[in-house]
C-alpha cells in the first residue's frame, strides 16, 4: 500500500504510540489525581496508613465527655497511647488510637477494647491495624489456635484476636499476597467439624474424640475446638456463670400422677403457690400462681424451675416435703396442672419445692464452677465499673433521680452492644461483660411492658435493677472479685465451702427473676432444648464427613451427628477495603478516560486519515476494518496502560469496544475529517504518492492532534 | 514519411458508472507537439477520457499508450512517473488553499525529488509565462479565478510535461476572464512544444489552436479531423452545433 511509502506510515504509527502512551499517562495521571484527593479523604476518617491502630466511635453527644475520658483510660493501662480526633460520621465521633511501639503485642491490642466500654457513649471499634489480613467467620477454638499458627507465618508480626476474626498483622505490605496464600492454605486444608451426641449421656472429651478420630481416619491433622474446652471461651463462661447461678435457684420436682408419662421437658406447669385460688383448668392462671417450666428429667420425675412466682410463694409444707424429694405423707403435696397454650391443663402431677443451695458434693456444681469462679471474679472487677457507669445513666444511688425514658434509651443501646459482644465471641470482652450481661438480661426481661417485674419508686425501672440494688450488686461483684482474686493453690477446697456465703453476697433474686436470667444465657449458650453435648473438631478437609462421624460414634459409642463448614475466610483489613474501593474508583475513571482519548484520537486524528483512504489507492473494502484495528489497538492499549478496569468488562469486551468505536469512526469519517477531494485529485496529479498527499495536503489541514504535531516534523511546505 | 509513434494513444476504450455508460470504446491519439480539442455536451465523457488517461480513474476495457506503453498493467510507482509527464489543468483549478502560489507550484517539483532551489528557479519561470511571478507569495483565496487558473497553468508547466490535459479550464471562471486563460493556452499550442488534449466547449479556440478537433457524444467518438473539416462541414448533429455557434 503506497499510503505506508515515505515514511508516512513510520510517523502514522509513531502518532499512535504517542497517542496511547500520552492517553495512558493523562488518563492515569488523572485518576490517581482523583485517587490521592480520595485517599486524603479517606485519611480523614481511617487516618494515615499505619499511622493509627484503632478507630473508637463515640455517640457524637458523648464526644466532648470520650474525648476527656479516652486518654486518661488508655494511657492509665498503657503509657504513650495516642488518641487523636477524626471526623464525625452518620452520628458516630470518631478517635483515632496510636499504640506505641513499645505496647504493640497481640495481648496489648486484644485487651484495648476491653477498655473502651469505659468511655461514655462507646459505640463499638475498628481496627487500623495495617499491613494486615483479617480472617474471619472463626468459631473461638478455631480463632485461638489459628491466631498462633498465624503468627508463625514468615512476614507476620502479630495475630490480634477480636471477636470471630483475627487479624494478621504483617511486617510488610508486601507480603500480603503470601501470607494470604499461606492463610487460604491453611483454612481450606482444614475444615470445622461439629459433633452432636444425644443428651443425657455424660459429658464428651473433645480431646479424646479428636485424637480418636484423627488416628481412625488417618487424618495428618485433627484438633478439638469446642469453645467450652477454651480456658477463656466466652461460652464456657457464660455456661459456667449459668451453672453457678443455676445452683442458687430453687428447683420444682414433679412426681407424674400415676399411670401417666412425666411431663416433657419445656413444658409449663401451674402450681397454686401463694394464691388462695387453685388453678381452674380451662382458665388462665392467675398472676399469683407459680408457673414452672421442665428442665430436665430425673428417671420418671421431672424436674423444673420457676418462672413465674418465687419458692416463698409456696407454702412451707410442700418446701419441707419436697427437701427429700418426697412426701412426708401427713399433708398432700401440691398438685401440678399442664399449661396448654395460655390455658389451665389437667393434672399433670404432684410438685416439690428443693430449697437451693450449694453442695460441694455435686462436681457439676462444685470444683467444676468454682473453676470458673476464678475467671468470673475477675471479669467481675471490670463489670463493677461498667455497673458504676449503668448507675450514672439510671439515676442517684439514692434511686430518685432515674428518668425512664433516658434510662431505657441507654439500656437498649447498652444491651445491643452487649450482646453484640456476646454473640462474635469475643473471648475475653465477653468474659468480662458476662456479669453486666446478666444484668440486662434481667432488665430486659422486666422492661417488657407486660413484665412483672416490681417498681422502685421510679416508672420503668425495675426493683431488681434499682440503683440501690445495682450498687448492692457492685459490692457484691467487687468483694467476688476481691475473693477470687487472693484464691491460691488448694484454697479452692476452702473457697468451695464459702460458696454459700458467696451466694448470700449476691442480690436476692426472685426464683422467677433467676429463671429469666437463665433463660437469656441459655439462648445465648444455646444450652436450651435439651441438646446433648456438642464438640466441634478442626480437621483436614479431604476427609469427608461420613468417615468422622463413624469414627467419631466408634470412638463414643454414641449415635452422633456432623455438621461440617468452612474454616474461615481471608479478607483484607478495613483500610485494604476502602483502598479497594478507591482503586475500583480509580481504575473507573481511568478506564472513561481511556475511552475518552480513544475517541478523541480517532476524532481528531484518524477520523481524517480514514476518510483520505477513500480517494486513495487503499480498497474501499479495508477501509472499516482499518478503522475497527486503530480503535482496538488505541482503546486497548491505553485502557492497558493506564491501568484501568471496569466491572464485568473483561479485556476482550475493551477491545470489542475500540473496535466498535473505530468502526464509527470509519463509517462517519467524511462527516468526522472532512478532507478536500479536490486537493487529494491535485496531488495524485502531480505524480505524488499517497504518504506525500497525507503528509502535505490532507494531515495539515486537518484538526489539531497528535497526528499533526508528528507529522510536522518531516513536512516539507508549511 | 514515416508514421511517428503517438505520444498518446487511446484504443477502444469503454468506462461504465453502474448502469450509466461512460465511454464506449473511444479511440485518439495526440501527437508530440500536437493540439487536439475535444468537444462534445456534458455528460459525454470527455472528463472521464482524461482521468484515464492518468490512472485518476480505472477504465473497464480498452488501453491506453503513453509514448508506446500501455497504461493499464502500470504499478503505482510507474504511474506517478507517468503522471510527472502529464499536465493536468482541472476545470476548478484544485490549488492546495493553505499553500503559497509558489508553493503549489514548487509541490509536484519539490516532491518529485528535485533540488529545492532549481525548484524555485523552475517555478518561477512558470509563474513568469503565465504572468503571475509578482504573485508568487500570495495564498489561492486572495487571487482571481483566471489567476488561480493560471497558477495551476504554471504549476501543470513547471513540471515540464511531454503531454498536458486540460479538463474544461475555463468553464469555471467569468467570461471576461476566460481570455487571459486562453491567450495563455494559444501561446503554449503555438509553442508546439507539449502535446495539448483539450476538453473544451471554446469553438473559437478549437478553430484556431488546435491540430485536429474530436467530437464525442454518449461516450462514442462522432467525428474526427481538422476544425476546418469538423466545423466547415460537420457530419455530426453535435458539429452542427458548434458549427452554428462558430457562426453566430
Amino acid at each position: 500500500m503506497s499510503l505506508l511509502q515515505d515514511g508516512f506510515w513510520k510517523d502514522y504509527l509513531l502518532a499512535v504510540a504517542a497517542t496511547i502512551l500520552v492517553g495512558a499517562l493523562v488518563a492515569s495521571s488523572a485518576a490517581h489525581g482523583l485517587d490521592a484527593a480520595l485517599d486524603r479523604a479517606a485519611d480523614g476518617i481511617l487516618g494515615e496508613a499505619g499511622q493509627y491502630d484503632l478507630i473508637v466511635h463515640i455517640r457524637q453527644d458523648y464526644r466532648e465527655a470520650a474525648a476527656r475520658e479516652l486518654p486518661l483510660v488508655l494511657s492509665g493501662h498503657y503509657e504513650g497511647v495516642r488518641v487523636e480526633r477524626a471526623i464525625t460520621v452518620a452520628g458516630n465521633a470518631n478517635f483515632l488510637i496510636d499504640v506505641p511501639a513499645e505496647h504493640y503485642r497481640a495481648d496489648v491490642l486484644e485487651s484495648l477494647p476491653s477498655l473502651l466500654g469505659q468511655i461514655p457513649g462507646f459505640n463499638g471499634y475498628t481496627w487500623l491495624l495495617e499491613p494486615s489480613l483479617t480472617v474471619t467467620g472463626l468459631r473461638p477454638g478455631v480463632r485461638d489456635r489459628l491466631a498462633g499458627e498465624a503468627a508463625a507465618v514468615p512476614g507476620v508480626r502479630l495475630a490480634v484476636r477480636h471477636g470471630s476474626s483475627v487479624t494478621v498483622v504483617l511486617e510488610e505490605v508486601q507480603d500480603q499476597s503470601r501470607v494470604a496464600d499461606a492463610l487460604n492454605r491453611l483454612l481450606s486444608g482444614r475444615q470445622l467439624v461439629e459433633l452432636g451426641f444425644p443428651p443425657g449421656e455424660g459429658p464428651v472429651d473433645g480431646t479424646e474424640v479428636a485424637a480418636s478420630v484423627k488416628d481412625a481416619v488417618g487424618a495428618r491433622f485433627a484438633a478439638d475446638v469446642t469453645p467450652d474446652g477454651g480456658e477463656d471461651g466466652a461460652p464456657a463462661g457464660l455456661d459456667g456463670l449459668r451453672r453457678f447461678l443455676e445452683s442458687f435457684g430453687s428447683r420444682v420436682r414433679i412426681a407424674p400422677v400415676p399411670g401417666s408419662e412425666p411431663p416433657l421437658v419445656g413444658q409449663r406447669l401451674v402450681l397454686q403457690g401463694g394464691s388462695p385460688e387453685r388453678p381452674v383448668p380451662g382458665k388462665p392462671p392467675a398472676a399469683d400462681h407459680v408457673i414452672v417450666e421442665i428442665t430436665h428429667r430425673d428417671g420418671d420425675v421431672a424436674v423444673g424451675r420457676i418462672e413465674q412466682g418465687d419458692r416463698s410463694e409456696i407454702p412451707d409444707t410442700a418446701a419441707a416435703t419436697a427437701a427429700d424429694g418426697s412426701s412426708d405423707g401427713r399433708r398432700e403435696a401440691m398438685p401440678a396442672y399442664r399449661l396448654d397454650q395460655g390455658f389451665v391443663g389437667p393434672l399433670a402431677g404432684t410438685a416439690a419445692v428443693e430449697e437451693p443451695g450449694w453442695n460441694p458434693g455435686d462436681p457439676e456444681s462444685g470444683a467444676l464452677l468454682w473453676h470458673r469462679v476464678g475467671e468470673l471474679a475477675r471479669a467481675a472487677a471490670e463489670a463493677a465499673g461498667q455497673v458504676d457507669r449503668w448507675l450514672v445513666l439510671v439515676g442517684p444511688a439514692d434511686g430518685t433521680g432515674a428518668v425512664a425514658g433516658e434510662t431505657g434509651e441507654a439500656t437498649r443501646e447498652l444491651a445491643q452492644r452487649l450482646v453484640k459482644s456476646l454473640r462474635s465471641g469475643d473471648g475475653a470482652g465477653a468474659v468480662r461483660e458476662t456479669l453486666l450481661t446478666v444484668i440486662m438480661a434481667a432488665l430486659a426481661q422486666n422492661a417488657k411492658p407486660d413484665g412483672d417485674g416490681a417498681g422502685s419508686g421510679a416508672p420503668g425501672i425495675p426493683e431488681a435493677l434499682s440503683p440501690d440494688r445495682l450498687a448492692a450488686l457492685r459490692d457484691s461483684l467487687n468483694r467476688l472479685a476481691e475473693a477470687a482474686g487472693q484464691l491460691q493453690g488448694d484454697e479452692w477446697q476452702d473457697a468451695l465451702r464459702s460458696m454459700p456465703e458467696i451466694g448470700a453476697l449476691l442480690p436476692e433474686l426472685r426464683d422467677d427473676e433467676l429463671t429469666r436470667i437463665l433463660q437469656a444465657l441459655e439462648e445465648w449458650t444455646g444450652a436450651a432444648g435439651g441438646h446433648g453435648p456438642r464438640i466441634e473438631l478442626w480437621i483436614d478437609a479431604s476427609v469427608p464427613a461420613e468417615e468422622i462421624r463413624r469414627a467419631a460414634e466408634e470412638a463414643t459409642g454414641r449415635a452422633v451427628t456432623v455438621r461440617p463448614s468452612a474454616s474461615g475466610v481471608v479478607s483484607p483489613s478495613p483500610r485494604s477495603l476502602v483502598t479497594g474501593v478507591l482503586d475500583d474508583v480509580r481504575r473507573s475513571v481511568a478506564a472513561l478516560l481511556a475511552f475518552l482519548v480513544a475517541a478523541l484520537s480517532l476524532i481528531l486524528d484518524h477520523a481524517i486519515v480514514l476518510a483520505a483512504m477513500r480517494y486513495l489507492s487503499v480498497p474501499d473494502t479495508a477501509i472499516r476494518p482499518a478503522g475497527a484495528a486503530i480503535g482496538a489497538l488505541l482503546l486497548g492499549a491505553v485502557y492497558g496502560l493506564s491501568g484501568a478496569r471496569l466491572p464485568f468488562a473483561g479485556h476482550w469486551a475493551v477491545l470489542a469496544a475500540g473496535a466498535l468505536l473505530g468502526l464509527l469512526t470509519a463509517a462517519l469519517a467524511e462527516r468526522l475529517g472532512p478532507v478536500n477531494a479536490e486537493e487529494i485529485v491535485a496531488g495524485q496529479s502531480l505524480g505524488l504518492s499517497d504518504g506525500q498527499i497525507m503528509r502535505e495536503i490532507v494531515v495539515p489541514a486537518g484538526r489539531p492532534g497528535m497526528m499533526v504535531l508528528v507529522n510536522r516534523r518531516r513536512r516539507r511546505f508549511r | 514519411m514515416a508514421k511517428k509513434t503517438p505520444l498518446l494513444k487511446v484504443d477502444g476504450i469503454h468506462k461504465r458508472y453502474g448502469d450509466r455508460v461512460a465511454l464506449a470504446g473511444v479511440s485518439l491519439t495526440v501527437a508530440p507537439g500536437e493540439t487536439v480539442a475535444v468537444m462534445g455536451p456534458s455528460g459525454c465523457g470527455k472528463s472521464t477520457l482524461l482521468r484515464c488517461i492518468v490512472r485518476l480513474t480505472d477504465w473497464d476495457k480498452g488501453e491506453i499508450y503513453f509514448d508506446g506503453r500501455p497504461v493499464g498493467p502500470m504499478d503505482h510507482g510507474a504511474i506517478r512517473a507517468l503522471r510527472r509527464q502529464i499536465g493536468f489543468v482541472f476545470q476548478h483549478f484544485q490549488l492546495i488553499e493553505r499553500l503559497s502560489v509558489l508553493d503549489n507550484v514548487l509541490l509536484g517539483l519539490v516532491l518529485g525529488g528535485m533540488d529545492r532551489r532549481a525548484a524555485e528557479k523552475r517555478a518561477l519561470a512558470a509563474l513568469r509565462r503565465v504572468r503571475l511571478e509578482h504573485e508568487h507569495s500570495l495564498r489561492p483565496a486572495e487571487l482571481s479565478g483566471g489567476q488561480r487558473q493560471r497558477v495551476a497553468i504554471a504549476r501543470a508547466l513547471a513540471m515540464e510535461p511531454r503531454l498536458m490535459l486540460w479538463d474544461e479550464p475555463t468553464a469555471a471562471l467569468d467570461p471576461v476572464l476566460v481570455g487571459e486563460v486562453l491567450d495563455i493556452m494559444e501561446e503554449l499550442a503555438n509553442d508546439r512544444k507539449t502535446g495539448m488534449l483539450v476538453v473544451t466547449h471554446e469553438v473559437r479556440f478549437a478553430r484556431h489552436a488546435a491540430d485536429r478537433v474530436i467530437i464525442l457524444d454518449r461516450g462514442r467518438v462522432l467525428e474526427e479531423g481538422p476544425p476546418e473539416q469538423v466545423f466547415g462541414n460537420p457530419r455530426s448533429y453535435v458539429g452542427r452545433q458548434y458549427r452554428r455557434l462558430l457562426v453566430g
